[in-house]
């Protein structure tokens, strides 16, 4: 164990190194952990590939663009298999403004909280949206969001169908297996269909099974039945339904697992460049340490542990400083942005107390060079504490988008990636130049000037 | 003024010191290469959409619609613009007019088998001549009642069943590819055209989406834009071609903002990265600014010189960094267009205005990390820096 505690007094053998070292793998894996979990929240549908709902989607099978005929709704029911269904309409409408982008659908009230059994719905607050022809049923996080409350009327534009429809809040719903994920507004088919004119086009159908052996056969069935007509249609899980959205993008994860890689390979430069200057100034101390008598395997040990150590921290800082920092936009933007002032002030201080570290040094003790010492601190601690107050509104905008990023942080198991990466790469990245010392002749060692 | 001290100092320490410069360099390359990678997807998409229009087509659409796949223009409407005062004529005198049908229908990329909304557009006779960058390049023109459709060659590449003489199986039937064609990077080359009449009865479309029409010129423009806009019968708003798809390179911000997002975090991590190596590299020649102070030069020419030494190998690594990206220019690539909701594909677009904003990121970088390490040369007294060893 005395080896460990040299490992770490050897990582303060040169302080300012090691820490600008933590710091730039840090911010790496920051930025990794932030991709990681970009790609979580887009490809979230796709980690389950249970149905835990046994609801299955019923669209065209041209495009979701088009609709279905009112009377599919019938012909359906009657699939074997099928337990319950209500039609859902995507809307598109915004509220007062096209940046408060969230979901909203027309949908069938019968039956609706059997298919969407998941959901908390109040039993009076679910009779009372019944009832009321252009009453809205809104999840808890967009109530929270807009600051509404039931009761409330709000006006609903659509960028779809040409009208505006008023409605009035009369439930509210949560989700308890995924309280982040109540998104949505919905409101009566009947009211939308009636301001259309009575075209009687829904847009999908979202059907409960029966069990969770029926859901092949059921989606088999429901396009069976619609085979060759003029609108065949598509069943899919609700899973893969959600999932071609996030397809639409494009190769995301390519594009996103190539820059991590990016990163990751500079952080494997960085640390191997770090531990070359280091071992290398450490060349007499290494013959030394030979002299004493230690074994070529104990300082290849101390070498490499040194570089473990080293990449670990900044992995921590970084995978554990995401994790942090987007729990802690994610918990706090709806309630109030002065919040933010908690990640600029953390900000300000660090980039204040760097700005105090790099202008110090023997030379900064007396005349013009202190001034421009405390010149530099107050204009970084400035700018730290904008850039922290930005970063936490910029991504609690992010975490708002429309609720597609409303689980947006960090898991544990991608802190845990960002622990293995730093740990190979302090591993990779030492292994050559610490071999290379601990083979190195004595007599050579001693005699070389760094 | 002070002297400087000569470059050729620089150049042989970063020699010396080859390892560390190469390394240091590379991480900066790295980090430049991603930046330049994500600008190009960025300006690739603008540029699909910013080509596409041309200032003297007007769209007219229902009033409240932003794109024109959700827009109704009924017959009636058809009928009154087409005659409206200003509207250009084609070569063989008819109102240069095209009423079109936009249909999105799903496909599968031929690559992983996903799928993506891709448009397509049924035209009226006059349509294609609307479009001066249309070309086709393979096959012939469809023919209207025949079910025939052409397919421009990026989605012909990207999609299945959509090469020339395929079968594409949409609404009540299959439809063949009779030709290929290309629209100069514009929107268009990530459509698929019909005739309107064949497209609008297959999906039982009693209404046009919306329709395009030539201005003679400039003045006419804004008759037309009038004269639409003022109508109450019409309920229809105008708006120039260049000007609607203009609008939707917002779909590049997202893109712009992510790349930057990602760029600062690289280049802050490669400037603390600069920052070691210049540090040590300071460290290891104390000395010789003692004596280089000495001899006389100032303690500014100390500190402009290790600033240039940073800048230099920062500057080497942007350069290898603009090699490095180079090869992702005129790779097709495609997304999701939310305005539309349709596929949009277009190409890596890496500039030498790109390049050139690459290799300044660099440079900031190495100024960045090379600034205080030369703070701190250059702030020694002559006296402990002879005396170091």
């Amino acid at each position: 164990m005395e080896f460990i505690r040299l490992i770490f007094k050897n990582t303060l053998r040169n302080p300012r190194r090691t820490v600008l070292t933590i710091l730039s793998i840090g911010v790496s894996l920051f930025l990794v952990s932030t991709l990681q979990a970009v790609l979580n929240s887009l490809y979230r549908a796709g980690h389950s590939s249970s149905n835990p709902h046994l609801r299955v989607v019923v669209h065209r099978a041209t495009s979701i663009t088009q609709s279905l005929p009112e009377a599919d709704r019938g012909r359906i029911a009657e699939v074997p298999g099928v337990k319950y269904l209500v039609g859902i309409t995507w809307f598109g409408g915004q509220y007062k403004d096209p940046s408060n982008f969230f979901a909203n659908f027309a949908a069938d009230t019968d039956n609706f909280e059997k298919v969407y059994d998941d959901f908390d719905i109040p039993t009076d607050e679910l009779a009372a949206w019944k009832k009321e022809r252009t009453a809205a049923l809104v999840g808890q996080p967009l109530m929270q969001k807009y600051h509404w409350k039931i009761g409330d009327r709000i006006t609903l534009k659509s960028t779809i169908y040409p009208i505006s429809p008023e409605f009035i809040i009369r439930a509210v719903y949560t989700d308890p297996g995924d309280p982040s994920q109540a998104q949505s507004l919905f409101f009566h088919y009947k009211y939308f269909d009636e301001l259309m004119g009575r075209p009687g086009q829904v847009g999908t159908f979202t059907v409960k099974v029966d069990s969770a052996q029926d859901v092949p056969k059921v989606m088999a069935a429901i396009d069976a039945v619609f085979h060759n007509t003029d609108a065949e249609t598509k069943t899919e899980t609700e899973q893969a339904f959600a999932l071609s959205f996030t397809q639409m993008l494009g190769n995301v994860k390519l594009l996103l697992t190539a820059i991590s890689a990016a990163v990751i390979f500079t952080i494997l430069l960085v640390v191997g460049n770090t531990m070359a200057m280091s071992i290398r100034e450490r060349t007499n101390e290494v013959a030394v340490l030979k002299t004493l008598g230690f074994a070529r395997q104990t300082i290849l040990f101390l070498l490499v542990g040194e570089a473990i150590v080293i990449a670990v921290l900044g992995g921590l800082a970084g995978g554990l400083g995401a994790m942090l920092t987007y729990s802690f936009v994610r918990m706090t933007i709806n309630i109030s942005r002065a919040f933010g002032l908690v990640l600029g002030v953390i900000a300000s201080v660090l980039s204040g107390y760097g700005a105090w570290a790099l202008f110090g040094g023997p030379s900064a003790a007396s005349g013009w060079l202190k001034g421009v010492r405390y010149a530099a601190t107050v204009i970084a601690s400035i700018v730290g504490l904008a850039v922290g107050y930005g970063f936490y509104i910029a991504a609690g905008f992010v975490i708002n988008i429309g609720g597609f990023f409303s689980d947006f942080g960090v898991n544990w198991a991608t802190l845990g990636l960002c622990m293995l990466i730093a740990g190979g790469v302090g591993l990779v990245s030492s292994v050559l130049p610490a071999l290379r010392a601990s083979r190195v002749s004595i007599a050579e060692a001693l005699r070389f000037v760094g | 003024m002070n002297m400087a001290i000569p470059l050729k100092y620089n150049l042989r320490n970063l020699i010396v010191r080859r390892t560390t410069t190469l390394t240091t360099a590379l991480s900066i390359t790295l980090t430049v290469a991603v930046f330049l990678v994500l600008m190009a997807l960025a300006q690739g998409l603008e540029t699909s959409l910013t080509s596409t229009g041309n200032p003297l087509n007007i769209l007219i659409m229902r009033e409240g619609a932003n794109s024109e796949g959700v827009s109704i223009v009924d017959h009636d409407s058809y009928r009154v613009i087409k005659y409206l005062g200003g509207i250009a004529k084609d070569p063989q005198g008819n109102p240069w007019v095209s009423p079109e049908v936009i249909i999105l229908i799903n496909m599968k990329r031929r690559t992983d088998n996903t799928g993506a909304n891709v448009t397509i557009r049924g035209l009226g006779p006059e349509g294609p001549s609307l479009r001066p960058q249309f070309k086709l390049i393979e096959g012939r023109m469809f023919r209207p009642g025949l079910r025939e459709v052409i397919v421009s060659r990026r989605i012909s590449h990207r999609f299945k069943d959509c090469g020339l003489g395929d079968k594409l199986k949409f609404a009540k039937g299959y439809w063949t590819v009779v030709g290929v064609f290309t629209a100069g990077n514009s929107a268009y080359d990530s459509e698929i055209w019909s005739d309107v009449n064949d497209l609008a009865s297959d999906f039982d479309r009693q209404v046009y989406s919306d329709v395009v029409v030539r201005a003679k010129n400039k003045a006419a423009v804004a008759q037309i834009a009038d004269e639409v806009a003022n109508d109450r019968r019409l309920h229809l708003k105008p708006e120039t071609e260049k000007k609607y798809y203009e609008n939707q390179t917002s779909s590049a911000t997202p893109i712009k903002a992510f790349g930057i997002f990602i760029a600062i975090l690289m280049a802050v991590g490669a400037a603390f990265a600069a920052m070691n190596t210049m540090y040590a590299a300071v460290a290891r020649r104390t000395r010789e600014i003692g004596t280089l102070r000495a001899l006389g030069y100032s303690r500014n020419s100390v500190l402009a010189s290790f600033v240039l030494e940073s800048i230099f190998i920062a500057v080497l690594g942007g350069i290898i960094g603009c090699l490095v990206a180079f090869p992702v220019n005129g790779i097709t690539t495609g997304t999701t267009n939310f305005t539309t909701f349709s596929e949009l594909a277009f190409q890596f677009q890496v500039s030498p205005m790109l390049m050139v904003r690459g290799i300044i990121f660099a440079a900031a970088i190495g100024f960045l990390g090379g600034f205080f390490p030369a703070w701190r040369a250059s702030h020694e007294s002559i006296v402990i820096a002879l005396r170091s060893s």
